[in-house]
């Protein structure tokens, strides 16, 4: 990676830099000054020294105009398609959505969710992080004021279950009140607004899984696929191990993430709401740790193993 | 939508945070090492550079690598440098020019330890992945977002450690660098892991008010003229790799595979939570919450690092491709550009508008990389129907496309392409594109550091092996 010193060369009130790559740039450097550069082009590995475009095919862009100002618009609805009633909204939201309709779903989100949508391909894009509706029954239904301009729709939902260290979890059941705006002459869904009361396995599911966990590592086994979190579990994974061969393993109450110390590997893994979903199982006998779990579907899988120090 | 407990819990989270995050995500150089004031303070989930080319040893498949973490000390134990457990890393690809990732690419790290009651981060020689001797293992899982479609590729996937030296890492690539390639989903293969910088250049130099050492007799402020000193040669980074096969861009394309030329745009971005606390003032009890949020995204080199103003910086990092258009002024007379002929009287540059600035940077070219109808924004824009020239990456034409390389930078960016001289020269107009500029001496501009210090790898994941730590400082 020699240079050679670069002299600049003034001529006819412009600079000339001889400054030139390796050997074979040293001979350019000279040739620079005498003679048209084109003669040092070729170079290897060097610095080009002429245009290829003709060699290349390409145009000679200076002239030509490109639009790189112009900022992107959000995609409108298309016409007449607010639904007559709140209710017809969310079913109609839901059965588009079920449906994999995104286009007609776009068309019924509020302007507000919209805007931060930006466009149905964005939209169409944005599936994969929302949770998927596979059932939605209605229970409250109040028909709003003629002058309302904000309705609801309470019902119990069915989702596809889901948990992954990106969008976290999304729970099989729960309780949704959707959130239904007056637009247009009729109604659209405030998808931002729609407020989701999960509902959960019973607690004591943690503990039969926690059991059939530290049963497992006792047994010098590892444990069920079907209670351990697919992607692998957080935190001081090599603690299991320690309970091979012994039967002290002994299982306390279950506790609150956020009540236990060192949370924090679980929290990183599975973002903030891991603090509200998650149970903890505390495990005293040849080492002592907490075991984490998470709600899958109708059970509670191991997510991490924690320690409360050294 | 919201989640929230019967008890009034209230807050956003889950696929609310998924709604969220749409306008987040959807808000979505060089080098971009340390490019922009916040993200200067959080290197783990600092984007470096991007590469994007034809596989020259596999042409049917495109190689994309996306490096974070700047100017990482190979000695930096015990705790040596490893992905954020707590930061979303993302590779993004737009198919169809419309600059809306058709394809994303999520990584998420977690980091285990076998043994906490030791401060060792190995406690004996490590001669495999696997090898009990190492006590703090990072793995990852892959996720595709396939067009609105997510599924996870990738699962359990062990990061490559540090190279640590020869007592503790011996044989560091065979035993461990090598075996941390893995054939996933699809025809795919990834690697995550501490390799060698791969950017070459002088950024002690050029940030010293545009010096290029070779020509810094040619400056307004005179210095000795000497050569190019690469300030990225004693540094690792991390990378990730992913080839892809380019039959699976088509697809998403919805474009036949008889189809000839299609670009593919291609960007990284990184996501962190909204805000991190110590719970209860308490320094060990570091928490994180709300929904992802962009910190960082890197396309094209250089642009965010010398072309985007000061005050923007941070915007551009938190912004998406598909507003790019408010950047739009500054590519069309880039700072830098008007810089040169104060700095180097003589140089004469174009005027501005530089559209040729704008096509390279931000629509494409015509008749190499430019996606029809596509919208300007800024990504790395790849024609993958143009095949590698040559299949060993430290033999390619260092200038890329200026020196005569279609399959070169701009068009997608290979390891050795000198992505600094290419874009001093191109502010300077020295390019094809802007004839009458092609002229010396703006076309022998440059830092005077044309290569990397090592030679990269003739296979994938093509990054050169990481410096051990032992051999730090030397």
């Amino acid at each position: 990676m020699t240079h050679p010193i670069a002299v600049p060369v003034r001529t006819a009130g412009m600079t000339t830099y001889s400054h030139m790559r390796g050997k074979r740039g040293a001979r350019c450097a000279l040739l620079v000054v005498i003679v048209a550069v084109s003669s040092c082009s070729g170079s290897t590995a060097g610095g080009h020294a002429t245009s290829p475009s003709s060699a290349l095919g390409l145009p000679d862009l200076s002239q030509v105009s490109v639009d790189v100002t112009t900022p992107a618009a959000t995609d409108a609805p298309r016409e007449g398609t607010p639904a007559p009633s709140p209710r017809e909204a969310v079913d109609r939201f839901v059965h588009d959505q079920l449906a994999g309709d995104t286009d007609s779903s776009y068309d019924l989100l509020a302007a507000v969710d919209r805007t931060a949508v930006r466009s149905r391909v964005a939209w169409r894009h944005a599936q994969s992080v929302l949770p998927r509706v596979r059932s939605f029954d209605a229970t409250v239904n109040a028909s709003p004021p003629a002058s309302a301009a904000t309705a609801t729709v309470r019902g119990d939902a069915r989702f596809e279950p889901r948990l992954d260290e990106i969008n976290g979890l999304v729970p099989a059941r729960a309780s949704v009140t959707w959130t239904v705006v007056r637009e247009e002459g009729g109604w659209r869904v405030a998808f931002s607004r729609t407020v989701i009361e999960p509902i959960y396995p019973a607690d004591s599911g943690a503990t039969e899984s926690s059991r059939a966990w530290t049963d497992a590592y006792q047994a010098c086994k590892e444990p069920p696929n079907e209670i351990v979190y697919a992607a692998g579990v957080v935190g001081v994974t090599g603690i299991g191990a320690a309970l091979c061969g012994s039967t002290a393993a002994k299982l306390g109450a279950p506790a609150r993430l956020g009540d236990r110390p060192n949370p924090a590997a679980v929290l990183a893994a599975f973002g903030p709401e891991a603090d509200r979903w998650a149970r903890v199982i505390p495990v005293s006998g040849p080492r002592s740790f907490n075991l984490v779990l998470a709600p899958f579907d109708d059970r509670w899988v191991v997510v991490g193993v924690l320690v409360d120090g050294p | 939508m919201h989640w929230t407990r019967k008890r009034r819990y209230g807050v956003l989270t889950g696929a609310g945070a998924g709604l969220l995050s749409l306008a987040l995500l959807a808000p979505a150089g060089a080098s971009s090492h340390r490019e922009a004031p916040l993200i200067t303070e959080d290197p783990v989930a600092d984007n470096t550079d991007v590469y994007a080319f034809v596989s020259p040893d596999k042409p049917d498949t495109i190689t994309v690598i996306a490096n974070w973490i700047p100017f990482e000390d190979p000695a930096g134990g015990p705790n040596f440098h490893r992905f954020g457990d707590d930061v979303l890393y993302e590779i993004n690809l737009d198919v169809n020019g419309d600059a809306n990732p058709d394809i994303r690419y999520q990584f998420r790290f977690k980091t285990t330890v076998k043994n906490p009651d030791t401060f060792l981060y190995n406690t004996g020689p490590v001669a495999s992945l696997a090898d009990k001797n190492l006590n703090v293992v990072q793995t990852y899982t892959v996720t595709e977002d396939f067009g609105g479609y997510k599924q996870v590729i990738g699962n359990k996937l062990t990061v490559a450690p540090a190279n640590v030296g020869p007592r503790s890492t011996p044989d560091y690539e065979a035993n461990l660098g090598s075996k941390a390639v893995y054939d996933i989903a699809y025809g795919q293969r990834v690697f995550a892991g501490p390799r060698d910088d791969p950017f070459f250049a002088d950024l002690g130099s050029i940030f010293d008010l545009a010096g290029l050492r070779p020509l810094n007799q040619a400056h307004l402020i005179k210095q000795p003229t000497a050569n190019g000193i690469d300030n990225l040669a004693p540094y690792n980074t991390h990378s990730v790799a992913l080839q892809i096969p380019i039959a699976k861009l088509r697809l998403a394309a919805g474009t036949p595979n008889d189809q000839p030329d299609p670009i593919v745009g291609v960007y990284s971005s990184t996501y962190r939570r909204q805000t991190r606390v110590f719970k209860d003032g308490n320094g060990a009890e570091l928490r994180n919450g709300g929904p992802w949020v962009q910190v960082s995204r890197l396309g094209m080199p250089l642009v965010n690092e010398v072309v985007v103003p000061l005050g923007a910086k941070d915007l551009f990092n938190a912004s998406n491709p598909l507003d790019d258009a408010q950047f739009g002024a500054g590519v069309l007379n880039p700072e830098v550009a008007r810089l040169i002929p104060v700095l180097y009287p003589g140089v004469t540059v174009p005027p501005a508008p530089r559209n040729d600035i704008a096509a390279i940077f931000l629509t494409g070219i015509d008749g190499l990389n430019k996606p029809a109808g596509g919208r300007a924004s800024e990504m790395i824009r790849l024609n993958t129907a143009i095949k590698p020239t040559i299949a060993d990456p430290n033999k390619q034409n260092r200038m890329g496309l200026l020196g005569g390389d279609r399959d070169g930078f701009p068009n997608g960016r290979r390891l050795g392409d000198d992505s600094v001289d290419i874009a001093l020269q191109a502010l300077a107009g020295a390019t094809p594109f802007t004839p009458a500029f092609n002229i010396s001496p703006n076309n022998l501009l440059g830092d005077g550091v044309d290569r990397n210090n090592v030679p990269f790898l003739t296979r994938f994941p093509y990054v050169a092996p990481p410096k051990a730590g032992y051999e730090s400082g030397k």
